[in-house]
């Protein structure tokens, strides 16, 4: 690698940019004034609200319970105690403004239905006892308040009645609640007292909670969980100004041609693209976070509370090592994107998935309770952020921070690679747009389409799943999901104008393929289930849903309507679906092994639940090389209609199980049976003929 | 033979296009350009003039054949390849944002082209080309005749030895295609090696030395223009170019 | 002590859903008119299809309505899709997600748009897509690329997104003076309907100050469009300077 070429060529893009007026404007200065006139606006606005929370009068009623009067009488005063100090802290809060509004507490009469009340805002809380003893019993109890105890004072304990969806009801709750729980040692220190302590209770019984983290840890832990996430959320806005110019702009603008003639290998090409892009997103990076800290600094915004941290230099050495790769990964990332498409406008829709994927990996520290030492580790950026959250709070596991720069620095060399084939890719650089494909419509345009279709209707079925699929008769379920697939496709053909017959290779097969189909369907079936116990080892299968698929399968359909719900129509409908118009779609853009393991796990993908996966994706290919060997779909259908009967078959009827404990000769003979039976499929007539190499 | 620049023995590429399936763009092609030699390459658009001219180029990988510039293979030493190479093609753009004397810097620079004479160089090519004038102005402010003159000196500005015009005069008018044409010649002169392809008869005709007519791919007669007309016993380029095409769409 | 929530889990999840789908209806409205409306003004310059359009046998005027139409639908179709893909997924994932947190009544959160909010959905889907398309086009119309057009757009994403984040505060009371202000209007309108009231007061004077809005935002493309060199394309400017053109004391127009 040349410095020389690598600087001239960065050197170049930093020029290019700097000339490029709408770019500065757009990216770089309005940022600037965005970010803090958001960040002002919504302080305002939550100033304003605490305010007009703060100033509003609170409505509340008490249910008086008369059974425990000596007990009451001491809950009332507490009661009464936090009245008295409601909303002290609130003005604690804003002391600098003396004539802060006040939180008022106002008592009405008990009426009659108290949850229509509160329901019509007339009443924010209703206040009530009951007998204490039964801590924790009830399965509402905010978390909060049960673990800040009331062991002392068991006897009684008040019951905050509100409704958490209105706004007023949620605040008045919220105060009185804090009001009562820093009213609660007083009320015990004065009960003590009455009862003969004379010790000052501070040195009796501290309840004060002990905080086992110091505040370095806290606040390191706030700033921990969120700094990845911002730091790769900054990159990438940064990143993508120069990102999407970088390849993308380069072709549409015919530069990028010029600049592939000339003696810059492509590895110093990538090189300086990625320079260029990680210069742009630290320099607008520091730019905002210094724009940031400057209004901080006059006041204009408030700073973020307990964010008053100062790292460690070597800590911050550290950190600034760690996140090197992963701003290399990002660079490389939006160069890939930008490197596989045509245009600015495609670069930039395709930059939306990947700022969403890398703020959701880079998410993860926040969630509580993952630590660096777990599956998360092989996870680029989010492994990084896990570790940057527990270095910040005083952690370092030396080991796994290792393991978790190697894996981010593998995974950014990875992408820095594909860029680099990116620029190699003949595709990208010489097919235009349009063809003949697209202007001519129908038939040759559908193999571009057909992916897209597929994933629509997977997308479909999933949704539909999720919602409904659980709850009704499994025999109804498998009508709808055979509907949706004999009419996606029938819209295809009808769209596309396909020939029916060479779409669902609607042809006679060989005779001998029958005898294949006999031969092969209960060694594929075996073969099918060691499949699935191989894909268990990896991936249990939970107990529920054997339960559930039991009971779907269960005794009480007759063995008739089994058959033709569960073998006959998916025999029929997925063989359309996937044999006949997927297949058909995929045929001229696969080579025959690629054909088959595509058609074949997309088939399996459609099987939603993740542990279905494996075993339907090899029936998958199964069907897929029969309707290819054969030229006919028929055989396939025949085969796959005998598959689920048999498999319902050896799951009902004790005489036709599979062996419990197969060995691998079990394996080798059905192999051999599976190569018998492809081999009488063999058609010297069949349609497919394969792209050549 | 020393003054053979560049070599081309059975070179062939083959597209995996989706919806068209297997493209045979250019088959078993083979021609030489020697020092100081203009070698067009006749064809149609889509003949597989491109295509060949970018494999020599090192933009696209040969399917088979070898391709050698001055002694460099393209697929082993690519960047060797490029560095003795200007490419222009009607495609190439220049850096919008640049003005003519950045842009010979930048591309001097990336071609590796010596550091201490960069800079006599750059000037040198702004004198040649009658740049003097417009050389700080950026590129998106200059002219088509302008844009194409810094095209060329950016082309040759690290000096190459052999030179590859693709369709340059494409959406050319008449005048800047002369002029291009006249400073085609005068590298020839330089002593360049030059292939220059086109789909114009009679700009063949008149610049070029020899002539490889190429069609679906192949190359069907690469001779001075003496000895097309002798083998065909046509006079006008036109009905040479309708010999061999029709000759081989019958076959 | 113990704090005991009565809002059920279908309140709760209204609540939610109050908070956050106005929010990201807002946004994919103003997402969804982008694209066309670029498209079909600065895309066509750029694709030089605009010349062929402007010589078909009709009237510019049915040109420009049918492009504006074709905009306003696809911000409208855009908020309808996004409002129904948030509740499908709020749905089927974040009901089981926080199943346990539930409401008062010990049911899981409950996410089910009340009734009567649809057709105040749809409502305000078409307002917004009217308005935010037709702003975007006067601006747009000015760009001769795509790029162009997106850096001209851009000012009207913020102008939509700032104050329904900023605003973005349960404890807002939606009064009618607050219903006179158009965009900020939607959202709490749709807030107060997905809660399950309907506010005919507001949501009339919502109809009223959007439509007021969406008038406007016409008249002023149409003036913009009457003008040759914008509507050639040929104009070399942005929109500031054609308002500065505009203003300049009579004889400065063209």
């Amino acid at each position: 690698m040349n410095h020389r070429t690598v600087s001239a060529l960065v050197g170049n893009d930093l020029r290019q940019l700097a000339r490029n007026p709408r770019v500065l404007v757009f990216a770089v200065a309005l940022p600037l004034v965005i970010w803090p006139l958001m960040w002002f606006l919504t302080s305002l606005t939550t100033e304003r609200r605490q305010e007009r929370l703060e100033s509003r009068t609170y409505m509340y009623a008490v249910a008086e319970d008369p059974r425990d009067a000596e007990h009451a009488a001491d809950t009332r005063a507490w009661l009464e105690r936090a009245l008295a100090v409601v909303g002290e802290e609130a003005q604690a809060d804003d002391a600098d403004t003396t004539d802060a509004p006040a939180v008022r507490f106002e008592r009405i009469e008990l009426p009659d239905d108290f949850e229509a009340a509160l329901d019509e805002e007339q009443l924010h809380v209703h206040v009530a006892w009951e007998a204490g003893a039964d801590d924790g019993a009830d399965e509402n109890v905010d978390v909060d308040s049960e673990t800040l105890g009331n062991a002392g004072d068991a006897a009684q304990r008040i019951v905050l009645s509100y409704r958490a969806d209105l706004d007023a009801s949620d605040a008045a709750e919220g105060y009185l609640r804090r009001a009562l729980e820093r009213t609660r040692v007083e009320v015990r220190e004065g009960r003590l007292a009455a009862a003969g302590f004379e010790v000052p209770p501070e040195d009796l019984l501290p309840v004060e909670r002990i905080e086992t983290a110091s505040e370095e840890q806290t606040s390191g832990l706030l700033l921990g969980r969120i700094l990845t996430a911002i730091i790769v959320m900054m990159m990438l806005t940064g990143g993508s100004i120069v990102a999407t110019d970088a390849l993308a702009g380069e072709k549409e603008r015919g530069t990028l041609e010029t600049l592939l003639t000339t003696a810059a290998s492509r590895i110093e090409i990538v090189t300086a693209k990625n320079l260029s892009i990680l210069t742009v997103a630290f320099a607008t990076s520091v730019l905002n976070i210094a724009n940031i800290v400057l209004w901080m600094q006059l006041d204009v915004i408030p700073a973020p509370a307990g964010l008053k941290l100062v790292i460690p230099v070597g800590a911050a050495l550290l950190l600034l090592f760690l996140y090197a790769p992963a701003a290399v990964l990002l660079s490389s990332s939006l160069l890939l994107v930008s490197g596989r498409s045509k245009t600015y406008k495609e670069a930039q829709l395709l930059f939306a998935p990947v700022m969403l994927v890398s703020l959701a990996v880079a998410a993860i520290p926040v969630l509580p309770g993952i630590a660096l030492r777990s599956a998360i580790v092989v996870v680029p950026i989010a492994n990084l952020g896990v570790a940057a959250r527990e270095i910040l709070t005083g952690q370092y596991d030396w080991p796994l921070i290792a393991a978790a720069w190697a894996v981010t620095a593998a995974a950014a060399a990875v992408l820095a690679r594909a860029s680099v084939r990116a620029l190699s890719a003949e595709k990208l650089i010489t097919a235009s747009d349009i063809d003949a494909a697209d202007l001519a419509g129908g038939p040759a345009l559908f193999p571009r389409r057909v992916g897209r279709w597929f994933a629509v209707l997977w997308a479909l079925l999933l949704v539909w799943q999720l919602n409904v699929g659980g709850g009704i008769d499994s025999r109804l379920l498998i009508v709808i999901n055979m509907a949706i697939f004999g009419a996606a496709a029938w819209l295809m053909i009808a769209r596309y104008r396909l020939p029916i017959r060479e779409t669902l290779s609607l042809r006679a097969p060989p005779p001998a393929a029958w005898l294949g189909v006999l031969i092969g369907v209960p060694a594929g079936l075996l073969l099918a289930d060691g499949v699935v116990r191989l894909a268990s080892l990896a991936m249990p299968i939970p107990e529920e849903w054997i339960e559930a698929m039991a009971e779907a399968f269960g005794a009480d359909i007759p063995v008739w309507q089994m058959l033709f719900f569960f073998a006959i129509l998916p025999g029929i409908f997925e063989e359309i679906a996937f044999r006949g118009v997927l297949l058909h779609g995929l045929k001229s853009r696969f080579r025959p092994v690629q054909l088959v393991l595509v058609a074949g796990i997309a088939f399996g993908f459609f099987h939603v639940d993740l542990f279905r996966i494996p075993g339907t994706s090899f029936l998958g290919v199964l069907l897929v090389i029969a309707v290819l060997r054969s030229g006919s779909i028929y055989p396939a259908m025949a085969w796959h209609a005998l598959h689920n009967a048999l498999a319902l078959g050896s799951a009902r009827v004790e005489q036709i199980r599979l062996p419990d404990q197969p060995t691998w000769w079990h394996y080798v003979l059905a192999t051999l049976a599976i190569l018998v039976a492809f081999r009488l499929m063999d058609s010297s007539k069949r349609s497919y003929q394969p792209p050549a190499s | 033979m020393s003054t053979v620049q560049v070599e081309v023995q059975g070179l062939s590429k083959n597209f995996f296009d989706q919806s068209r399936g297997e493209v045979h763009a250019v088959q078993q092609v083979d021609f030489e350009c020697r020092r100081g030699e203009i070698l067009g390459l006749l064809g149609a658009n889509g003949a597989g003039k491109t295509t060949t001219l970018r494999m020599i180029s090192t933009v696209l990988q040969p399917t088979s054949g070898t391709a050698r510039v001055l002694g460099h293979d393209v697929a082993s030493e690519p960047v060797e390849v490029r560095r003795n190479l200007g490419f222009y093609s009607a495609s190439t753009a220049l850096y919008p944002r640049l003005t003519a004397r950045e842009t010979l810097t930048l591309f001097a620079r990336v071609n590796k082209y010596p550091a201490e004479r960069t800079k006599s160089r750059v000037e040198e090519m702004i004198e040649r080309f009658g740049l003097s004038e417009y050389a700080g102005v950026r590129i998106e402010k200059l002219s088509s005749g302008m844009k194409q003159k810094v095209s060329i000196a950016r082309t040759v500005v690290h000096d190459p030895p052999v030179l590859i015009f693709d369709e340059p005069t494409v959406g050319l008018d008449v005048l800047n295609a002369l002029d291009l044409q006249q400073a085609i010649q005068e590298l020839r002169e330089d002593g360049k090696a030059i292939l220059f392809s086109t789909h114009i008869m009679s700009e063949a005709e008149r610049l070029c030395d020899r002539i490889a007519i190429i069609d679906k791919g192949r190359i069907r007669a690469c001779d001075d223009l003496e000895g097309l007309r002798a083998a065909t016993s046509q006079h006008y380029l036109e009905d040479i170019f309708v010999h061999y095409v029709t000759a081989n769409a019958d076959s | 002590m113990r704090s005991n929530n009565l809002a059920t889990g279908r309140q709760m999840g209204q609540f939610l859903m109050g908070m956050m789908i106005p929010l990201f209806f807002v946004i994919m409205i103003a997402n969804g008119c982008l694209y066309p409306a670029i498209d079909s003004t600065a895309g066509e310059r750029e694709r030089n299809t605009w010349e062929t359009t402007s010589t078909l046998a009709t009237r510019r005027l049915n040109v420009v309505t049918a492009k504006y139409l074709y905009v306003a639908t696809m911000g409208t179709v855009a908020g309808a899709l996004n409002a129904a893909a948030m509740v499908v997924s709020f749905r089927s994932f974040l009901g089981p997600l926080f199943a346990r947190l539930g409401g008062g009544d010990g049911g899981g959160l409950a996410f089910e748009l009340p009734l009567g909010s649809l057709p105040v959905l749809f409502l305000t889907a078409v307002l917004l897509g009217a308005l935010i398309g037709a702003a975007m086009m006067i601006l747009a119309a000015f760009a001769r690329t795509f790029k162009e057009g997106q850096s001209m757009v851009t000012p009207i994403i913020l102008l939509v997104v700032f104050p329904v984040i900023v605003l973005n505060d349960p404890s807002m009371v939606f009064t009618p003076a607050l219903a006179g202000i158009p965009v900020v209007n939607v959202v709490l309108l749709l807030r107060q309907a997905i809660a399950g009231n309907v506010l005919w007061l507001q949501l009339g004077i919502t109809v009223l100050a959007n439509g007021a809005a969406i008038v406007a935002c016409l008249w002023i493309a149409s003036r913009v469009l009457r003008i040759e060199e914008i509507a050639t394309g040929s104009f070399e400017g942005n929109f500031f300077q054609f308002l500065r053109q505009q203003l300049r004391p009579a004889g400065g127009k063209p």
